[in-house]
Parts: structure tokens; sequence; C-alpha cells
């Protein structure tokens, strides 16, 4: 069973853009729910792009839902991304579309161009249907019909969970998912999350400046500094002096 | 020395980043501006002499409606005169550049969205959206290029011609249709909504595509799911905007030869029926205007929707 599992051997990335990784490994089983901690530019954001593919290290090996992503064409790639859910920090969700359309495009992954614009166009009652549930599940189902842009911004991050809830996926990245939004939101959120993912057995990897929330909700942190891996314990395992090295700037 | 600026200031004034390019293109324009002044020949001697002073006073003299000359000004002639030339063929004229304005823009919208897609760059390239696009292959990222090349250089082509010659070219090829004209518009204006709405595609924002595609959505998917949707209220303002010329295009190209006022305005200074060409050539002054306040309005609108 290698649905959930993923699987980083020695991943480096070098590109002058982004953040770098250096020799990073790491292992995530399936249902399994782990906080990546560490300063801004260590490179948490660089690592949750390799592991869903949207970034090509330039060695070492990703491995996500028992496929080796390098080895694989555009197409296969593709299938392998419908799995895997994004909650991106910014909630990239196209403004001007109807809540519904954009939960909707979380399963173009798995659909023909008519069949995605069909979806898009006029959804099929069932489809309708599931859409409100997730909507239901994440606490803003009278928001179906809703313009994106109107919502909150704590409104605007359920729709970005929902929408990778629709992927069915097997993983659930989310890359600094409570940046902007309050204390008691992100607490919320955080909450949510974890419960969403527990229930239905996903993978969850998030990436938390709040070291608090992570050490409060995840049983498991994995450090970056640095674009290393500092340690990567059981949130009861982790020494004091090891928090201090982590935000000590150098 | 300037008693009110110390030294520190001086200094600082003598060390300032100067613009060169600007100072340059100034000093460039006032070189010309004295050649133009010492070597120019703006108005030649016989521009205003007797005779052609006594030619432009004939030609306003025949701008007068032809039944009121040497009679005194009466509307209700005056009137009578212009309801018979809207019935005979102003009407007509109007209708057809009208309908050969809103033709053309439809037809140019059409092929110029589907030269969009492939002539933007951050969608036509082997790795969309900066994204990992599976095992990076010589052979996909050449074929890539050449479509966008390829792509480009027909928008290029396209615009490049104008649609004066356009219609030259077509007449010769289709004959004396309206559809020589129709088409004419079409391709000069598809080229540039081609170009314009690419150049729309790569400054939208990039965070919604990225999203789209890094969740399995293919290129098509995102056109038409984040790229249309987002740039959308631009892309109709590109539309209303080349409409507008499309109406004025119309009217002249109908001096080719085909029904729009051009036409009749080009067969009234043939017949050397002064006063009737000025009436058309007013009156398509009024469709211009209206074409250009209908559009400003629809894209005053759409800016607030945007």
């Amino acid at each position: 069973m290698s649905d959930g599992h993923v699987e980083i051997r020695n991943v480096t990335v070098a590109h002058a853009s982004t953040h770098a990784l250096d020799d990073v490994s790491l292992s995530l089983q399936p249902g399994e729910a782990v906080a990546l901690v560490g300063l801004s530019g260590a490179g948490k954001s660089t690592l949750l792009s390799v592991c869903s593919g949207m970034i090509r290290p330039d060695s070492g090996s990703v491995e996500a839902n028992g496929h080796e992503l390098a080895k694989l064409t555009a197409a296969q790639l593709r299938r392998v991304r419908s799995r895997i859910g994004f909650i991106h920090q910014d909630f990239s969700l196209v403004p001007n579309l109807r809540v519904l359309q954009n939960v909707v495009s979380g399963r173009l992954g798995k659909r023909s161009f008519v069949g995605g614009v069909r979806d898009f166009l006029f959804p099929a009652d069932d489809v309708v249907q599931k859409v409100y549930e997730i909507l239901d599940s994440v606490g803003i189902a009278e928001k179906l019909y809703e313009r994106t842009d109107r919502l909150s911004g704590g409104q605007r991050q359920r729709v970005a969970i929902a929408r990778a809830l629709f992927q069915s996926p097997d993983i659930i990245l989310a890359d600094e998912p409570i940046s902007s939004v309050d204390p008691a939101r992100a607490q919320r959120t955080i909450a949510l999350l974890r419960q969403i993912c527990t229930d239905r057995g996903l993978t969850l990897c998030v990436s938390l400046h709040n070291l608090e929330l992570a050490r409060a909700y995840f049983p498991r942190l994995i450090a970056l500094k640095s674009g290393r891996v500092l340690f990567d314990k059981s949130v009861g395992c982790i020494t004091q002096a090891e928090f201090d090295e982590l935000y000590h700037i150098a | 020395m300037n008693e009110l600026r110390s030294i520190a200031v001086l200094d600082l004034y003598r060390t300032r980043p100067k613009n060169w390019p600007v100072r340059i293109s100034v000093g460039i324009m006032f070189a010309l501006m004295g050649i133009a002044w010492l070597a120019g020949d703006f108005f030649p001697a016989d521009t205003f002499t007797q005779s052609r002073q006594a030619n432009v006073e004939r030609f306003l003299r025949e701008l007068l409606p032809f039944p009121l000359h040497n009679v005194d000004f009466d509307w209700a002639v005056a009137a009578r005169w212009g309801w018979e030339i809207l019935d005979n063929k102003g009407f007509e004229a109007l209708y057809t550049t009208f309908l050969i304005s809103v033709a053309a823009i439809v037809l140019a919208s059409v092929m110029g969205a589907l030269l969009t897609i492939p002539a933007a760059r951050n969608i036509a390239t082997d790795q969309p959206f900066g994204l990992n696009h599976g095992s990076p292959s010589v052979v996909s990222r050449l074929l890539w290029q050449i479509m966008l090349v390829v792509t480009r250089g027909v928008l290029i082509l396209l615009r490049a011609i104008p649609e004066y010659v356009w219609a030259f070219l077509l007449l010769a090829l289709l004959g004396p249709t309206v559809w020589s004209i129709v088409l004419a518009l079409a391709l000069h204006n598809a080229g540039i909504l081609g170009k314009l709405s690419a150049e729309v595609t790569e400054d939208l924002p990039a965070a919604p595509l990225r999203a789209l595609h890094a969740l399995g959505a293919s290129r098509a998917h995102v056109s038409v799911m984040a790229v249309l949707p987002v740039g959308l209220p631009r892309f109709l303002l590109f539309f209303f905007y080349r409409w507008e010329t499309c109406v004025r295009e119309a009217t002249v190209l109908g001096m080719l030869g085909i029904a729009s006022l051009g036409f009749w305005i080009q067969e009234a200074r043939a017949r050397n029926f002064y006063d009737e060409m000025i009436f058309l050539v007013l009156l398509g002054v009024v469709l211009i205007i209206v074409g250009d306040v209908f559009s400003s309005f629809a894209r005053r609108w759409l800016r607030r929707l945007s």
C-alpha cells in the first residue's frame, strides 16, 4: 500500500530563484500528520514544492504515492499530482469565479478537456451536491454560489481547503496556510485540517511559522534550517536546546 | 559662490546622479528644431495665392445644399434635401458600415483568441507556468519554441499589413464582395487582438494559473478556467477599442467600391456633388461618435467590473 506515502532521498535544489535545499531526506507515512518548522527562507516552501513535483530537484529522488516523480512523463505526472492536494500560502484561487467553480476545478487533473469545461459551465447535480457537502465540512456551505473575491481571507482559505479535498487526494500539503489570518482563526484552521485528514486517513504536511501551534497539533515535527534538516522527531523528544538552535539566527 | 548652499550640499549637487538619455534627447530635440527652422520650407510663398483662395471660397459655397443656392435659407428645404439622401442611400450605407464592423471584429476576436494561447510565453512552453512538467526533453522544448515563433510570426504578419492593403489584395482575390472588406478588417485586427491578449495572458497573476496546473489541470483547462475569467475584462476592453477602429475603417474601406459610407462619399465627389459628399462625411462622423460613446461606456463598465 503506497497511497499517501512520500519518500524523499538526498534531495538538493540549487535554483538561484528559490530557497535552496541541501541533501534533504525524509519520509511521510500514509495518514501521518507532520509540521514543517523553521525560519522564513529555510526552504520549507521549496521542500513542499518538491514533494508535489512542482520543482524538479537537481539531485536526489522523490517518490509520492509509490511513483518516482523524475521518471514520469507529463501525463503520468499529471495523474500523480491530481492525488496531491496543495494549499498555497495566498490560496491561489481564481478571484472572479464562484466558489463552486473554484472547488470543482480541484478535479481537473482527472478530467478530459470537454469534461472539465462541462464541470466548469454546467456542473452535474451530483457534482454540485458533492461540492456542497465538502464546503459544509469546512463550514462555508452557504457560500456555494458566492463570488470568491467577495469572501473574507478566512473564508477564501476554506475554499482552498475545499478545492484540495475535492481532488480526493491521498496527501495534503499546506504552505503556511495561516500566515494571513488572525491567531484565533489560525488555530481553528489547523484544527480543521488535522481533523479532516484524520477522518479521511490523508497524509498531511503543513509548513508553519508558529511553533506553538505546530507543537500543539502535530505529533511529529521536521525542522529545516538553511536548507538542511535540523531535526525530525516526535514532539515529546525535542529538547529546548534544539528549538533554540532552530530559531537562533546566525 | 552661492552663500546659501553649504559646501556639503554643493558636493552632493555635483555628484548627483544624472540621467544622460534624457539630457541627450532634449539636446537632439532642440538641435532638430533649429535645423527645421533654418532649413525648412514650411510656408512656400504660393500657399496662399489668390486663385487658391478663390478655389476654397467656391468649395465652401458649394457645401450649401443645392436646392438652397440663390434662394433664402429655409430649414424645411434643407431637411427635405437631407432626408432624401438618407432615404436613398444614407441609412443603408450606415447600416452596412455597422454590419461590416461587427462582423469584422467578431471574426477578428475568434481568430485572435485561437492565436492567443500558443503565443503566450507562460503557457506555450515545455514547462508551463514555471512548473516542472515531467522529464525535460530537447525535442519538446524545441517544438514548443517553434510553435511560439510561428504563432508570433503569423500575428506580426497579420497586423503588419494594413487593412487597406489587405482589402486591396482580397478584392482582387474574392472579387467585389463585402466579405473582402470584412476579412481585411478581421485579419488585421486578429493580429492586433492576438498580440495584445497574449501580452495580457503573460502578465496575469501567476498564482491561480500555477495552482491549477499543479493539481493536474492541462494547459487547455488552465486557459479556459483561469486565463479566460481573470483576463476577460481586459480582453473585452481591447475588443471594444478595436471595434471602434473597425467602424472608422469600414467607412474608409468603402472607397474601394463596397457600398459602405466611404463608397457613397467617393461617388458624390466623382459627380462633383460636394454638398452631398460633406453630408455623408458628417454622417460617418455621427456613426463614429455613436460607436465611440457606446464603446467607452462599455469599457468604463468593464473597468469597474475588473
